[in-house]
């Protein structure tokens, strides 16, 4: 098991690999000029291209992305425009602020994350109860009921949701702040019940749907046979076996979430990672773009490589699967070695 | 005559779809005696696995419906009982083998936890005793003991129908139901797994209702037999006579489609046709459609149960209402 979570973090790897270059290359091509913006209006061609000099921005594109990964020494004396590089986890300072871009998105982080947690267990909570009595009343009033409401909630776009949520409790009642932010507890339920809605609509609809085929199997009819009462063939034959497909979208929820919902944040001016990504694109921020993307891309791949972890705690076959995976690659290692 | 621990009375199942009334079980009639085995023996669809679940109230809640007669479990009416009342039968007093071993084991438990979970429902043993019996139940069924940590997907299809096994016969039940329990294994699996189920049956005492659509295979482990078909019991006897002198056209049709050894012949002789739609039975005798024997009074008149010589069976030839021409072939031959 440790060495297929140590394979699988050598992995994302090369994924992040793929996805720096896409991502440098996009913005490379994308249109504006870093040292225009920086430099004041009436600036002469001359001043735009020393700055282009200074920022590293004359060089050949293969060489800024090399750059990008292993560091920048600029040649003006003020150290402002060199950086690390990407290995270093040092991308420089953001064009706009002028403070270095990844600890602008470490600070934020906790925000995000802590919107995050709330909305996943809120959606949790409420989806997973939810799709249960959906399934083990197939047809009945709760079914339809569950049903329609998810999908309402899956077709409430988070940005409209947001607004009407603002309009009516914080302009109408008057009773949570329309601008949220995370000193202020109450001021998250706004942002938190509009991450929410959405998955929870999802993941109800998931629960549902494995739900049912799960209580046709064979051994949830075995499981009767032996005269186990109802509900705890649905707690213990059941629900294990249907959450294997609910865990996969949660999982991808999660990394959703976590690297910031973004329109969300937006409507509710919160200040996480889906802001700072949003301003910096506006601006032509590119270290702070870059940096954003990047960081989205690791927690992305650590959240995909914990809920692949979390499948072999639930399902042993997978479990039997990596562990077979492991065990024939180092007999292979092993034959090759001799 | 032997203590009955089962006798199933006039019982009818329906299941309920949005269109039609499927009548899967037609007022049958069973008996069995305490430590007796019997053989459940039709074609598919022919009602065999319906009767097993009305037995074990295991019917789908929403569709089928038992609408008439009784199901007299040493004496207790289990069509009556209250749901928690059943529960403390089923698993029990009352087990049942599942057709497909392959699919009918949790595949997130292990098979250990999954035998001793019948032990802790019906109160037997505590959690630790539990998983200790289930250890010596895995043995009696061949597999080691140690093998309890393990999940299904490490086991063969022949080993997991053993694990069934154990599960169903982990309490002692008065009664088996084994539906099929063979029929998707392997065949040389096939004769280890029913030679066990016939052991363990006498071992343990245990009454047995197997139900099968090969006639070998009851052959092999049942004392009685009853032919199942659309619904209904059209011939019940002991197996040598019945497999001897079947009474029934339908079970000699079955018996003239397998293979003897002991028979000089070309061909098997299949029986011709399908078996009724069950949401719409023909009048008459059910079974006219196909019989070679069949007359004129066939179509309009339902055949009663007549009782031979300690035998049962439906067939108008056998109520002298039309001439006795069993053995010839009839008019197809």
């Amino acid at each position: 098991m440790t060495r297929y979570i140590f394979r699988r973090l050598l992995m994302i790897v090369p994924v992040l690999v793929g996805v720096t270059f896409i991502v440098f290359s996009l913005t490379y091509i994308s249109p504006g000029d870093p040292a225009r913006m920086i430099l004041p209006q009436d600036a002469t061609d001359a001043d735009i291209s020393h700055m282009r000099h200074l920022m590293g921005l004359d060089e050949p594109f293969l060489l800024q992305y090399v750059h990008f990964l292993f560091g920048f020494k600029s040649p003006s004396e003020d150290a402002s425009f060199s950086y690390k590089g990407l290995l270093a986890l040092d991308l420089g300072r953001s064009y706009v602020s002028n403070r270095p871009v990844f600890k602008t998105i470490l600070e934020r982080f906790p925000n995000t994350a802590l919107l995050a947690i709330l909305a996943l267990i809120l959606s949790v909570i409420l989806s997973i109860p939810a799709g249960i009595i959906s399934a083990t009343h197939q047809y009945s009033v709760s079914d339809m009921v569950v049903s329609i409401l998810s999908l309402l909630g899956l077709s409430m776009p988070a940005f409209w949701l947001g607004m009407i949520l603002i309009w009516i409790f914080s302009v109408k009642l008057r009773i949570f702040p329309s601008l949220a932010n995370p000193a202020n507890l109450k001021s998250l339920v706004l942002p938190v019940i509009t991450l929410a809605t959405m998955n929870t609509a999802v993941q109800a609809r998931m629960t549902r749907s494995s739900m049912l085929e799960v209580i046709r199997q064979d051994y949830i009819r075995t499981a009767r046979a032996k005269g186990l009462d109802e509900k705890k063939v649905i707690r213990k034959h059941a629900l294990n076996n249907a959450l294997i497909p609910v865990v996969t979208v949660i999982g991808l929820q999660v990394g959703q979430l976590l690297v910031g919902a973004v329109l969300t944040e937006t409507v509710f001016s919160y200040p996480g990672i889906g802001t700072i990504m949003v301003d910096a694109i506006q601006r032509k921020d590119t270290p702070q773009i870059l940096a954003s993307v990047v960081f989205v891309a690791i927690i992305f791949a650590l959240v995909n490589l914990i809920v692949d972890i979390v499948y072999a705690f639930i399902d042993p076959r997978i479990k039997a699967q990596y562990e077979s995976m492991s065990k024939a690659r180092s007999n292979g290692a092993a034959r090759k070695g001799t | 005559m032997d203590e009955q621990l089962l006798s199933i009375q006039n019982l009818t199942t329906q299941y309920l779809t949005d269109e039609s009334v499927i009548h899967a079980v037609n007022g049958i009639n069973l008996h069995l005696a305490k430590g007796g085995s019997l053989g459940l023996v039709g074609e598919s669809g022919a009602g065999k696995t319906t009767t097993a679940y009305s037995i074990m109230g295991l019917l789908p809640k929403l569709t089928g419906k038992i609408t008439q007669g009784k199901i007299l479990f040493e004496g207790k009416d289990l069509t009556r009982l209250p749901e928690d009342e059943m529960r403390k039968i089923r698993g029990n007093e009352i087990s049942m083998i599942f057709q497909d071993p392959m699919t009918s084991l949790n595949p997130i438990l292990t098979v250990g936890d999954q035998i001793a979970e019948v032990l802790e429902i019906h109160g037997t043993a505590d959690t630790h005793a539990a998983l200790a019996k289930a250890g010596d139940m895995l043995e009696m069924v061949g597999i080691p003991r140690d093998r309890m940590h393990e999940y299904p997907h490490q086991f063969s299809g022949g080993m997991k129908q053993r694990v069934i096994i154990a599960i169903a016969l982990a309490c002692n039940p008065k009664l088996l139901i084994a539906d099929e329990p063979t029929t998707a294994l392997d065949v040389t699996i096939q004769a280890q797994v029913l030679r066990m189920i016939r052991d363990l049956k006498v071992k343990l005492d245990t009454s047995l209702i197997l139900i099968s659509h090969n006639l070998g295979v009851v052959a092999q482990v049942c004392e009685n037999v009853a032919i199942m078909y659309a619904g209904r019991i059209v011939e019940y006897g002991p197996l040598r006579e019945v497999f001897s002198r079947p009474l029934h056209p339908y079970t000699e049709g079955l018996l003239n489609s397998i293979p003897r050894i002991e028979v000089d012949k070309d061909r098997l002789s299949p029986i011709r046709g399908m078996m009724p739609d069950p949401s719409t039975m023909p009048h008459g005798c059910i079974f006219k459609p196909r019989c070679p024997y069949a007359a004129a009074a066939c179509g309009t008149r339902a055949p009663h149960i007549t009782e031979i010589s300690g035998r049962s069976v439906m067939c108008l030839m056998h109520e002298g209402v039309i001439p006795n021409t069993m053995g010839t072939g009839g008019h197809h031959a």
